[in-house]
Order: C-alpha cells, then structure tokens, then sequence
C-alpha cells in the first residue's frame, strides 16, 4: 500500500495539490509572494525606524537591510522556480545576481544617508519599503529566466490594470509580442518596484503561452 | 545638510566583497531563514509550498 501524498507537487510550470492534482492559481501563488513582501517591508521599517531614532548605526542597519533583501529576493526565487526541490545551482546563481544589484542600491542608499542628500525621515522610510517590493521583480526575472530555459522566444508586458499604469509600463504593454528578454524589467518603470505588471511568454513555432 | 542623529559610517563594501556575498553558495546559506520567512508570512494552506516535490513532465 502507498503512503497518501500530501503537500504540493511542481509539475516544471505550475504547483499542484499531490491529493488532489488541482493547480494552485497563479492568484494563490501571487498573494503568497505579497504577504512575504508585506512582512519583510514591516522589518524594513522598523530597522530604519530605529535608524531615524538613532537606536542602530549605519552600519548596522545596512547589515539588517542586507539580510532582509537575501532572506526575501530568495524567497520570491524559490517561488518563482517551483520551490527548494527544484532550485538548481544555476537559479541560485542568478538569485545571487539579482540580489547583488539590490545590495548596490542599498550601499547607494546607505552612501546618501551619510551624507545627508537622503534625509531621515519618512522619505527614507518610503525608500526602504521598496526594497522588499523589488522582490516581485526578482519573481518576474526568475520567470522569465525559465521561459528562455524552456524554449519560449516571445514576451509581453500585462498590465494589472489599466487605471493605475504608469506610462512607461503603458507603452511597454503596447510593444504586444516582441523577442523574449527584449522588453523592460518589471519594477524599471516610473511605478519602479510598486509594479506588478506580468510576463506573458510564448513560443513563437508551437504557440504555446504561459 | 547633515542628518542630526549619530550614525556612524555605513559599511565600506567593495564591488569583489559584495560579488563574493552573493555566489550561489552564500546566498544558499540563506534557504533556512527563507523558509522561516515564508512559512510566517503566508497563509497554512500555502505553507508547504515551497517544499514542493519536483516532478517534471
């Protein structure tokens, strides 16, 4: 007799229920990565609170800021590829990557509270929230990563919706179908890491969508 | 002008020292506090989720 299955299967695009075999919906999928985005810009917060109230140093909330972008852009990778079974030592590389330019802005940003062109004060704290919603641009390279892997040759931009585009995503979704890898990251935009326009891919000779 | 409270001096981190932080392997090391962070964050019926048993077609 088989043991019962229990937890979630990836199938090399979408997650399953091994019980019952139904897909998890993208929206699932996309709330999960909201809510680990949430609570790391609520420690993001606190560290730059206590940063204004002059409870940490610099130094410190670098460190702090640096682990959070680590833990969180992994996160969102791991999720992204279809969890920790299926992260290869490729997509861990690439994970680095892009949390290696997070780490940039951040050592720009550190560099300009020293200086005082940032001021500490609720701006800086605006400024620090975006690092955990950059992990939704992480979600969308990592996809678009896989796509490539997967023969996908074609990409679009999705917008969430229509009223709250900014014009750079507008024009982007415009583009329609172009050559993959062609069109702006996700998060480059005016609405910078507040986007949360989609990829959609297709393979050009079959076509196939995802 | 200057920020008023005692910050100190932010972390001197060369390009190589952030290029070495974030190989593969380092940022590896970063699974276990990523599942933590995952696993609090999120609803239990999508808890698991990230543990995902791979099985490509």
């Amino acid at each position: 007799m088989f043991p019962l299955l229990t937890g979630y299967g990836w199938n090399g695009t979408r997650y399953y229920d091994l019980e019952t075999g139904q897909f998890v919906s993208n929206a699932a999928v996309r709330e999960g990565l909201e809510s680990v985005m949430d609570a790391s810009a609520l420690q993001m917060n606190a560290l730059t609170q206590q940063l204004i109230d002059g409870g940490i140093s610099l130094a410190d909330w670098q460190t702090g800021m640096m682990q959070q972008i680590k833990i969180t852009h992994t996160t969102s990778a791991a999720l992204s590829q279809g969890g920790w079974a299926a992260m290869t030592q490729s997509d861990w590389g690439a994970t680095g990557q892009l949390i290696r330019a997070q780490y940039d802005y951040l050592r720009n940003f550190a560099a300009e509270i020293a200086s005082g062109k940032q001021p500490l004060d609720g701006r800086a704290l605006v400024r620090a929230d975006l690092y955990a919603d950059a992990a939704n641009g992480t979600f969308a390279e990592m996809g678009r990563r896989d796509a490539i892997e997967s023969g996908f040759d074609e990409e679009m931009r999705e917008l969430e919706d229509t009223i709250n585009a900014c014009d750079g995503c507008i024009e982007q979704a415009m583009l329609d179908w172009q050559p993959i890898g062609t069109l702006k990251a996700i998060g480059s935009q005016e609405c910078s890491t507040r986007c949360r326009c989609e990829f959609k891919f297709r393979n050009s000779e079959t076509g196939e969508e995802r | 002008m200057p920020n008023k409270v005692p910050l100190g001096k932010p972390l001197e981190l060369t390009d190589a020292e952030l290029d070495a932080m974030t190989t593969a392997d380092e940022i590896k090391k970063a699974q276990k506090e990523a599942e933590e962070l995952w696993r609090k964050s999120v609803k239990p019926e999508i808890a698991d989720l990230l543990d995902a048993l791979d099985t490509p077609e």
